[in-house]
């Protein structure tokens, strides 16, 4: 499903793909917010961010994305960052969201063989 | 208020000198996109890289969602300029909303939790932000400003070599003294007026009651007022302003139309500064109030800089130089206005419990907190250090550290002051145990390589009473490790550091140097840190070095 231009979730068998538009900011994060969690599975696991088409990314976003980690993790899943260029690349690697406890992928096929190879395991 | 505190930055190369201003009426989150459009559009053409450029329009969207979000009572009117040249750039956003009263504060808690990974909240990302990206970050709130209004101010120009020992509180612009001149006579009162009116901000009184209502809002530096006056009088007027807090410490001059009387003990016993009769000249006038005002800032800054000596003297960082099989060197700098590191240490059966802590914030406030919390954490340390040893035969570095958080998360007065601190054990047979509240991790130099060690932790205080990792590991003899404050890292961040928990120039020294006794590698240390420091504007805050080596056990 597609909110506006905002974001679009995109549910598949071992993960859900949520892709961002734009910029991911104080005021788009107010409208984000609350249709993210009407529309996300409260029991979704494992979480790609497509980061593509993200233009511009501050600490507001990174809020946002807090709480996607902590849904991830109570659910006992993943989030993984992918194909952020770019402002919005630069703030993820200066907050750490670019290895360790949140994976980053550069591109989203690496994305979706990391969820692919965990299930093979 | 400063936040000079930053541990990574982004100096500007050189751009065009171009000037970008833009005015804001009611600023709110939907403005944010336009300006920065409108910001990265100059940026580009006085020919800044978009790296930087990317940074800048960061941080201004940070600024801009803080006045929005915060304040009690919202900017009616925001002013950003942007100042490019061959030093580099400045930002400035000036608003008149409700300023920041703990601007320094919030800065050290975002800064910790943009390090400490585990401490993640959903808010408080945003001023470590702006902070962790440039070289200076300086927060100036209307009462202390020039044009009364706050100042968020970015300054990414090179260092001036003339303000390399400039203080915060210098960089502050220079106010007028405020004189309040009382006079019941009109004429006398639109003279003086006028002689004092270009050197001082003068506020004509007309009578005592106006001047004692004005005194318990705004407190003047100087106060001259005529002594013969109806209802009530000079000296009732001294009289009443010295029952107010801190009435007593503002001079008094007054005047008068003859000197009958001025002698008497009742009124040389009010404590004034002097008295002139009237008619005065402008020239007696303005060397009384420049002669006053001048031996009243020279007694302030003579007693603030007693009280730092003092300060300085008990809080001095020194750990014993050896301890059994290990020796260690410690080296401090304290800065002339801030900053607040100190140590502890307690020998234990099986070597020495030390902590090493950086209290936040600036100036003599800040020294303040650190001398009081000094003297809470010593009785704390030694009371845990001897309960630890009895409960686990051992010293535990983390219970130091649980029950330092826990201490701080239930005082108030503790809860409002931050700090990091490190608190580590050097044993027998190379056994060393760290533990970490948001303190920079310790370096490991190993067989001439060096590696930060994986210890940081939460902040103390805001991981409340969830407790603290050990970090143990068993050296070998030769090997060393490195404790520091932030003070001391800092000075060797250079731009491309984004990501490094150690600056890499450190590392590389420490590569280069480590192969020698601790003492030797502590002092080559030291003369890179006094020479990167030479025309370092962050020079206002303390700088710790430990150096510790384990030389093995005794044959």
């Amino acid at each position: 499903m597609n909110i506006g231009n905002i974001f679009e979730i995109q549910p598949a068998q071992d993960y859900t793909l949520i892709r961002f538009y734009g910029f991911i900011d104080a005021s788009s994060v107010l409208q984000i917010r609350p249709a993210l969690q009407r529309q996300l599975s409260d029991d979704a696991t494992n979480l790609i961010v497509d980061m593509r088409d993200v233009g511009f990314l501050d600490s507001h976003g990174i809020g946002l994305f807090v709480s996607l980690l902590k849904q991830a993790h109570e659910n006992k899943g993943r989030l993984v960052f992918a194909a952020a260029k770019g402002q919005p690349a630069s703030v993820l690697r200066m907050v750490g969201f670019n290895g360790g406890l949140v994976s980053y992928c550069a591109t989203l096929n690496d994305a979706y063989a990391l969820f692919a190879r965990n299930k093979a395991v | 208020m400063h936040a000079d505190i930053s541990s990574g930055h982004t100096a500007a190369p050189a751009p065009a000198p171009l000037t970008w201003r833009r005015s804001v009426s009611r600023p709110t989150y939907a403005c944010m996109p336009a300006l920065r459009a409108e910001m990265k559009r100059f940026l580009d053409l006085a020919g800044l890289p978009a790296a930087y450029t990317d940074k800048l329009c960061l941080s201004l969207s940070e600024v801009i969602s803080n006045l929005v979000r915060h304040p009690p009572q919202k900017a009616e009117r925001m002013d950003i300029t942007i100042e490019t040249g061959t030093g580099g750039v400045r930002l400035d956003v000036a608003d008149d909303s409700t300023p920041f009263a703990t601007f320094d504060a919030i800065c050290k808690t975002a800064l910790a939790r943009m390090r400490a990974a585990e401490s993640m909240a959903e808010n408080g990302y945003g001023i470590g932000c702006v902070l962790v990206q440039h070289t200076r970050v300086t927060y100036t709130p209307a009462a202390q400003s020039a044009d009364g209004r706050n100042h968020f101010t970015i300054d990414d120009r090179k260092a001036n070599p003339a303000e390399k020992t400039e203080t915060p509180a210098q960089k502050t612009p220079k106010r007028k003294p405020v004189i309040f001149l009382v006079d019941d006579d009109a004429g006398d009162l639109k003279a003086h007026h006028r002689m004092l009116s270009g050197l001082y901000d003068v506020v004509p009184l007309p009578d005592a009651a106006s001047a004692l209502a004005l005194f318990r809002v705004q407190r003047p530096d100087l106060v001259i007022s005529d002594l013969h006056m109806p209802q009530m009088d000079g000296t009732a007027l001294r009289r009443q302003i010295s029952t107010l807090p801190d009435g007593d410490t503002v001079p008094f001059v007054f005047l008068s139309a003859s000197s009958e009387g001025i002698n008497d003990t009742g009124i040389l016993r009010l404590g004034i500064d002097d008295y002139l009769i009237k008619p005065v000249s402008t020239q007696s006038l303005a060397r009384t109030a420049a002669r006053i005002l001048g031996r009243r800032e020279q007694l302030g800054r003579a007693i603030e800089e007693r009280f730092h000596r003092d300060i300085q003297k008990y809080l001095h960082p020194s750990l014993p130089a050896a301890a059994g099989p290990w020796r260690v060197t410690t080296l401090n700098r304290m800065a002339d206005v801030g900053g607040g590191d100190f140590t502890l240490h307690h020998q234990t059966p099986d070597g020495l419990l030390a902590v090493i802590a950086d209290v936040m914030g600036h100036g003599v406030q800040a020294k303040f907190f650190a001398y009081a919390y000094a003297g809470y954490l010593r009785s704390l340390f030694r009371a845990t250090a001897q309960t630890t040893a009895q409960e686990n035969g051992d010293a535990n570095t983390s219970v130091f550290l649980q029950r330092l958080s826990d201490a701080v998360t239930d005082d108030d007065f503790l809860d409002g002051t931050l700090l990091t601190c490190q608190s580590f054990h050097l044993g027998r047979g190379g056994d060393v145990r760290i533990s970490s509240a948001g303190h920079p991790p310790p370096v490991l130099i190993q067989g001439g390589r060096a590696s930060p060690l994986p210890v940081m932790g939460a902040l103390a205080g805001m991981a409340g009473h969830s407790g603290y990792d050990e970090y143990r590991r068993t050296l070998m003899r030769g090997d060393k490790i490195l404790f520091a404050t932030d003070g001391f890292f800092d000075v060797f961040t250079r731009d491309a550091d984004d990501d490094a928990t150690t600056p890499p120039a450190l590392l590389a020294l420490l590569d280069a140097h480590g192969g020698g006794t601790g003492e030797q590698l502590a002092h080559r240390l030291w003369q890179a840190f006094e020479n990167n420091i030479g025309g370092y504007t962050r020079a206002v805050d303390d700088a710790t070095l430990i150096i510790a080596a384990y030389e093995g056990e005794p044959l």
